[in-house]
Order: structure tokens, then sequence, then C-alpha cells
């Protein structure tokens, strides 16, 4: 940006290459602002919009409901948060009002005295703003489409409209006569557009595929039809020959200059041709869902290079480079089909409207600041670990623990995944069903009928083994995790492959596998587990609180329980209370140890 | 200028069509007449790959139809139209259709009027169709001799007094293609979510009902746009789009 300036300043560049530039990145950067809004009116879809050419303030919209309504588009309140206020409508209440819906509006091309507007109550309204009365109405045949006044026609002041009926009806505004036809095509006219740069000359698109050009001046018809194969009769099949669209043609739009034609049509394509020669210039948008049974409405940037073109598609509006046919940009903001688009060439904004009778403005984004973002939680490694399509959505559904256990999530740690046990759930619920098994049914049987088995010897073992295992696991707790930086609530996993990281992701294992050993407690190792497996299964752990600290001063202080309990029997059995007391103590059975009765 | 360009800036750069852009075109024809399974139709017909499979290679369609029209125009590349859609223009080498033509006409008392056909389509002309008035006058057939080509499978009624250029015996071709693909996408529908990792549909296993390899159907899918081609972190991801006919 800052060489552009300098360039301007000394004089390398033209001035209008500033500008171009700027206004290209501002298009390429269109956004929906949570700052601008524009006043809802339309009880019913809005079907067009026009901003007016003069000086870009005024914006008209016609709705579905037949409801005409105009915004001021200035931002004159001194606050950054700004809606578009609605500075009057044609409302239903209103005795002129249309009675179906309004297809079409455009301002007058040289003030904002007047509009005109076309509805499907087959009537098209000249109004007069001040009053917002019909100055004139001319009454057609059939549903009117659409109709275009030439914004720069000076000699003329011809309205051309298109109606149900294949001839395309010119109406003259100084004298009010409509007998000027243009007769041509064989279907429904569904679009009709002056050039921009010659003012006789006009493009109707129709029905019957075909998109003709007109020079109002000549009485023996248009002047050339635009062929898409560009005369190569081979390409297409005998009915198609000659026709601009395989589908209905149902768009029109001529570029800023006037060089290029725009066309869409149903057959979902979308054509550039040199509106001088007619000639496809063949360059391929690929697929531009077109569905609408009327006109399409869609707009092409001016001031930019390279120009844009802005399209609806079903529910967004699509950006495409004009001259190279590369989708740019979706723009997503409507909840349900967009029909028309507007661009405010000043301030590079686009508004669009459709059937969620919201007008959305589509504003540029200012530049930003680059700021060093240092990341606080890259201790913690805030990259999300690599998901499987549509599990995303399963974690915000997951909140409980049961749906946890139900093994929905088949989504692993990619780092635990060839441990034992850790590669599916199924071996783990296996063990525990028949560890149930075991001691509800088959371990009673078994041992039914037998003296007990003397372990001692073997819990002696078993138990000083288990202390060693838990104080392994400890010191391996503290190295790799609470000692070292982890925090004691609940963080965020810290799932890449550094040894830290994974050396706590074995003690979780080692202490995973150690809860095995001891089945005897149950309850301490569904939850853990569970936990546990939350924690590795998913990203974010749901629990406010640090369930892993709560459960080790649980166990510290039922441990510390115990150990009291044991303390107490087994050195307060005699020696250690008063006399007085040692005769009323009661015989307890204290591991064999039996003391006399003094 | 010492400092660096912003990103739209680059985008406003225009693609460099060089020399190099045809012969990229070339590569990735070849590279699409890999995955032609030649052996399902006993090696009778030339490899074929349709030209919106190169829509998915290369991102610019533009300049893609440029390339290919030109290669066309220097008598390399032959374009036919298929048939079962407007828009779907198969593109065989030259010398492959040639070559495969010649070899099944070996030994038949159509050899001749195929190898005068061949001699006139070849360097010079980029048609897909002809009429009666080109074939008789231009060419210089004469009726018997058309009817011949006919029977030969070159070419294929389009109308009264019109021909459509055609590959020999790609009937079949035209057959198992349209199942595949209509297999291929079924494929991608019944997924969760509509939805499937490019990856992931290039392992599955091909049913019966698809006859080529998946990542033939797979560009084919991806480039006449039956799918939405969707950049995620874990890969390009296929998501079937509503209101398709197939």
């Amino acid at each position: 940006m800052l060489s552009f300036l300098y360039a301007r300043q000394s004089g390398l560049d033209h001035p209008v290459r500033l500008r171009r530039a700027e206004s290209t990145r501002r298009v390429l950067s269109l956004e929906l602002n949570h700052n601008r809004d524009v006043d809802r009116v339309h009880g019913n879809g809005i079907n067009t919009l026009d901003i007016e050419v003069i000086d870009g303030r005024y914006m008209l919209s016609g709705g579905s409901d037949g409801v005409i309504g105009i915004y001021d588009l200035e931002n004159n309140s001194k606050k950054l948060k700004y809606s578009c206020k609605v500075v009057c409508t044609v409302g239903r209440s209103s005795q002129h009002v249309h009675k179906f819906s309004v297809e079409t509006v455009q301002w007058y091309p040289h003030d904002t005295g007047m509009f005109v507007s076309s509805s499907f109550d087959k009537t098209m309204k000249v109004w007069d703003t001040e009053t917002l009365k019909p100055a004139e109405e001319f009454q057609f045949d059939g549903n009117v489409y659409c109709h275009h006044m030439s914004p720069i026609a000076r000699k003329h002041s011809l309205v051309a409209v298109g109606t149900k009926d294949p001839k395309v009806q010119l109406c003259d505004l100084k004298s009010g006569s409509r007998i000027h036809i243009l007769q041509g095509h064989r279907g429904e006219i569904l679009s009709v557009r002056w050039s921009p740069r010659y003012e006789h000359i006009l493009a109707t698109a129709s029905t019957d595929s075909r998109v003709l050009i007109w020079d109002v001046r000549r009485a023996s018809g248009s002047l050339f039809t635009l062929d898409q194969h560009n005369g190569d009769k081979s390409k297409a099949s005998s009915e198609a020959v000659n026709t601009a669209h395989n589908g209905r043609a149902n768009g029109l739009c001529f570029t800023a200059d006037g060089l290029h034609l725009l066309t869409t049509g149903t057959d979902d394509r979308m054509r550039l041709w040199n509106s001088a020669t007619g000639e496809n210039t063949l360059v391929n948008y690929g697929k531009v869902v077109n569905e609408s049974r009327k006109g399409l409405k869609f707009t092409v940037s001016r001031g930019c290079s390279p120009e844009f073109v802005f399209v609806p598609c079903g529910t967004s509006v699509a950006v495409y480079g004009l001259q190279s046919g590369e989708l740019i940009t979706m723009l997503r903001g409507h909840y349900n089909n967009v029909d028309c688009c507007e661009f405010h060439p000043d301030y590079q904004e686009l508004y669009s409207g459709g059937k969620d009778c919201n007008i959305l403005a589509w504003v540029p984004v200012l530049r930003q600041p680059d700021i060093e973002d240092e990341a606080t939680n890259s201790k913690r490694g805030q990259n999300k670990s690599v998901l499987v399509n549509g599990e995303r959505d399963n974690f915000k559904e997951c909140v409980e623990i049961l749906t946890y256990l139900n093994f929905r999530l088949f989504c692993h740690d990619p780092r635990t995944k060839d441990w034992l046990l850790m590669y599916s759930p199924i071996p783990q619920t296996v063990i525990i069903l028949f560890y149930i098994y075991f001691v509800m049914s088959l371990g009673p049987r078994i041992m039914e009928n037998r003296k007990p088995f003397d372990l001692k010897q073997v819990l002696i073992i078993y138990n000083f083994s288990v202390v060693a295992y838990s104080l392994y696991m400890c010191y391996e707790f503290v190295m790799s995790g609470w000692g070292t930086g982890y925090s004691f609530g609940c963080d965020l996993l810290d799932p890449s492959h550094s040894p830290q990281a994974m050396r706590m992701a074995w003690t979780c294992w080692l202490y995973y596998s150690s809860k095995f050993i001891e089945m005897l407690d149950t309850i301490q190792f569904v939850m853990v587990t569970s936990h546990i497996s939350q924690y590795y299964f998913m990203k974010d752990c749901p629990y406010p609180y640090p369930i892993f600290i709560y459960l080790i001063t649980l166990y510290g202080i039922v441990f510390l329980l115990l150990f009291l309990n044991f303390w107490y029997h087994a050195y307060t059995k005699g020696k250690r209370l008063p006399k007085v007391l040692q005769n009323i103590t009661m015989p307890q059975d204290n591991n064999g140890i039996h003391h006399k009765k003094e | 200028m010492g400092e660096s360009h912003p990103s739209w800036e680059i985008k406003m750069q225009c693609d460099v069509c060089s020399a190099d852009g045809a012969a990229d075109i070339r590569t990735s024809l070849q590279h699409l007449m890999t995955l032609f399974s030649r052996k399902l139709f006993n090696d009778s017909l030339p490899p074929v790959a349709l030209k919106h499979q190169l829509y998915s290679l290369h991102s610019d369609k533009t300049s893609v139809d440029k390339q290919v029209s030109e290669l066309r125009a220097n008598g390399e590349l032959l374009m036919f139209q298929l048939g079962f859609d407007s828009e779907a223009f198969a593109l065989v080498f030259a010398e492959d259709y040639r070559a495969k033509v010649l070899q099944g006409e070996a030994g038949r008392e159509t050899l001749g009027t195929v190898e005068k056909f061949l001699a006139k389509l070849i360097p010079g002309c980029s048609d897909l169709s002809f009429n009666k008035e080109k074939m008789l006058k231009e060419f210089l057939f004469t009726d018997s001799e058309i009817t011949q080509l006919v029977k030969s499978g070159v070419l294929t009624v389009r109308d009264a007094g019109s021909w459509w250029l055609s590959i020999p015996n790609s009937g079949k071709f035209i057959k198992y293609f349209i199942k595949g693909r209509k297999a291929v996408l079924g494929m991608v529908k019944k997924s969760k979510y509509s939805e499937i990792l490019k990856t992931e549909l290039e392992e599955r296993r091909t049913t019966s009902q698809v006859k080529f390899q998946m990542k033939y159907h797979i560009h084919d899918i991806v480039g006449a746009e039956l799918v939405e081609c969707i950049q995620t972190t874990s890969g390009t991801l296929l998501r079937y789009v509503d209101g398709n006919i197939n």
C-alpha cells in the first residue's frame, strides 16, 4: 500500500492505479459486518434491489409482498454501529401499492425524484418519490418479469419491459406511448438490459434459451443472437443450435464499460460474451447453480481490476473473477435463497436480499495490524489432535459418562494405539464382564464345597508389590506432569509426541492397567478409568472441577481413616488404654492376636 | 519493490500461459489415460479421458479449455460428444484413435473408406459432427461410403443428414461409465453426512458395478461438480451435492 501511495505521489503511477488496487483489495475482503444492518421492512422475500447512481445514498427494494422500501445507506450518526434506516415505504396500507409481488424496481437514472416498479399484477408504475403516488401506470397482458431504463440515455426515455408475452415492449416515459415492440423471441422474456455504453443497444433473455441483442432504432429485428458455440454447429445437438444456454436464459448483466455481457441460464452455466460481436469468450465459470424460475438478478463490480461477478447461488452469493472464471469465495449469511444483489461502487459494498426477508450488507474488512501472538498456551499444546470426519459433531453431543461408556468414540490418541488394552474398548469390556460373572456366580459356585484357600503369603507379596508399583507411578506422574508444568485443574490434553507427553501417557496407562489388577476396588476403577478414557478420547474435559485431585484426596482420607482404625485396634488393645478401662473393653477379633484378660 | 506483496496482489497476477501450459495438459491427460482399464474392453478401445476430469486436476477451467482447443487444433487430440450429457466430452489422443480403429477394421471391406476418413480427419478437422453437405462436398464421400463409415462405428447418427464423430465399440464404455459413476456417487451419498474423505473413497473396494478404477471415477465426479470438494485438515473432503439427477 505504501508503495502505491509513494508511486502516485511521485508520479510514477497513474492515480487510477491506486484507486483500482485498493478497490480490488476491498472487494476481496468482503464480509458480514456486525456493525452494519439494514432495517427489515418486508414480510416476504425481497426480489430486487437498486441503488441510485447519482449519490449512491438511497436504495430501493421490492418484495414478494408488493411492498417497496427506500433506505438511506449513509451513516450520519457518529457511531460505528449503524442500521440503514427506512426513509419511507409504499406499504400494504397504501392505496396504490402493487397487488402482487414486485419483481423489479429501478431509480430514474438522472435523479431520485422518480422510480419505476413492475410487478406480477401486470402493471408497471412510475412513482413520484415525494408523494409516493404513481404518476403513470402501464397495463400489460401478462406478468411483468423485468424492466430496465437506460442509464446513459439522453436522446430517449424508453423503458424496456419483459413480460410473459414473447414481444419486448418499449414504453416511452415522455409521451406515455407503448407502441414500439421488438419481435424475435419465442418464449417469455425473463430479463432485459440496456447497454451502459450505447444508449440504443438492448439485450433480452428469454425462456427459449436465446439472448438477442437489439438496436432499437432498427425496424427489422434483432442485430444478432448470442450463440454459445460461436457458430460451430457441430458441437450442439440440432435443437440447441444458435442458443445462448441449454436451458432458460434468465439473467443478464453488462460489465461497467459495456464491452462484455454476462448471461446466466438454468443449465447451471454463466457465459461471458463480447457485446460488440456476440462471440462467446469461453470463460469457464464451472457450475453456477441456478434454479430460478424467474429472472436472476446479479451484478458486476465497478472500478476494480480484475472485475468480479456476484451471483446469487442458492443460499449464498458466489464471487467469481470476471475474466479468469475462478471462484473467489462464497458469501454465506442468508438463511434462505438469495434473489438479488447490488454493488455499491463508491464504498465497494454489496447488498443482497433473499427469501429470508433480510437485506445483508457485505462490507470490506479494514486492514488489521499484524499482532505477534506469542502462544501462551504452547506448553499445553493447543494443537487439536487430528480427528476423523464427523467425530467433531459427536464430541459436542456426548457429555455424559454413559455415552462414553457407550463406545461411540473409537477415536484414538494415536500414540497409545499399540499398547496393551488400548486399541479398542472391547477387550476391557470382556474382562470386566468376566470379572463380574466370576464374582457373582462362578467364584461362589467353585468355592462352595472347598476349604478356603490360605492366601496369606500371596497377599503379603501382592500388597508389597502394589505399594512399590504405586510409588513408581506416583514418581512418574510427578515427573511427567504435575511436577513440571501441569496445573491442578483440568487442562487440555497435550497430544504431541514430546517425551514428556509420552511419559504422561505411559504413566496413565500404567495406572490404568494397575487398576485392572486391583479389581477389588471396583467403584474407584469405574470412576477413574472412565475419567482417564475421557481424557484420552476427547479434546476437552467437560468437568469444571479437578476430579483427579478430588479422587486422590479422597483416597488419602480413606487411607488415613483405615490406617487410624488399624492403629487403634493394633496398638490400643491393652497397653495404651488406662487400666481402669481394660476390663471393660470387649474382646475383639484381631487377626488372631488375643490378649489375656488380666 | 522491497516489500512483500499482500496476498490479493498475488491473486491479481494473471496466469502465465506459456508453452508449458499445453504440455501440462498433455501430461495430465496421459496420467488419466493410465487410469483407464484397457483389458476391460479386450484392448479394442483406445484409452479415453473426459474433458471435465481435467478440471479436477487443474484449478483454472478457462485455461484448461484453451489448451485443449490448442491441442485439438494441432491435431494431437480428438474430442467426441458422448451423448449422455451435453457437457461431457471425451478426449482421445489422435494416434491411439487411429491405431485402434485400423486395428478393429483390419480384414474388413470398410477398411479403405475408414482410412480415407481418418486421413481427412486427423490433421485438419476438429469438428464434433458432420452434416451431409460437408461429407459430400468437402470430403467427397459418396452415400455408400457414408453408410460404410456408420457401419464401422466411426460415425453415429445424430439427426437426419448429420452424424456425430464417435469411437467404435464405445457403447460398452458409456454403459460401464454411467453405471460406475452412479455407484460411486451412491457410495458418497450413503456415507455418514453424505461426505467422505477422498483418500478413504480411493481405498474402498470397487463393487461389481464399478468397472473402472476408483480414481478415474473420482476425477470424473469432482470435475463435473457432482460433489463439492472441501479442503479440510484431514485432506480433501467430497460432499454430495443435492439436486443431482444422477
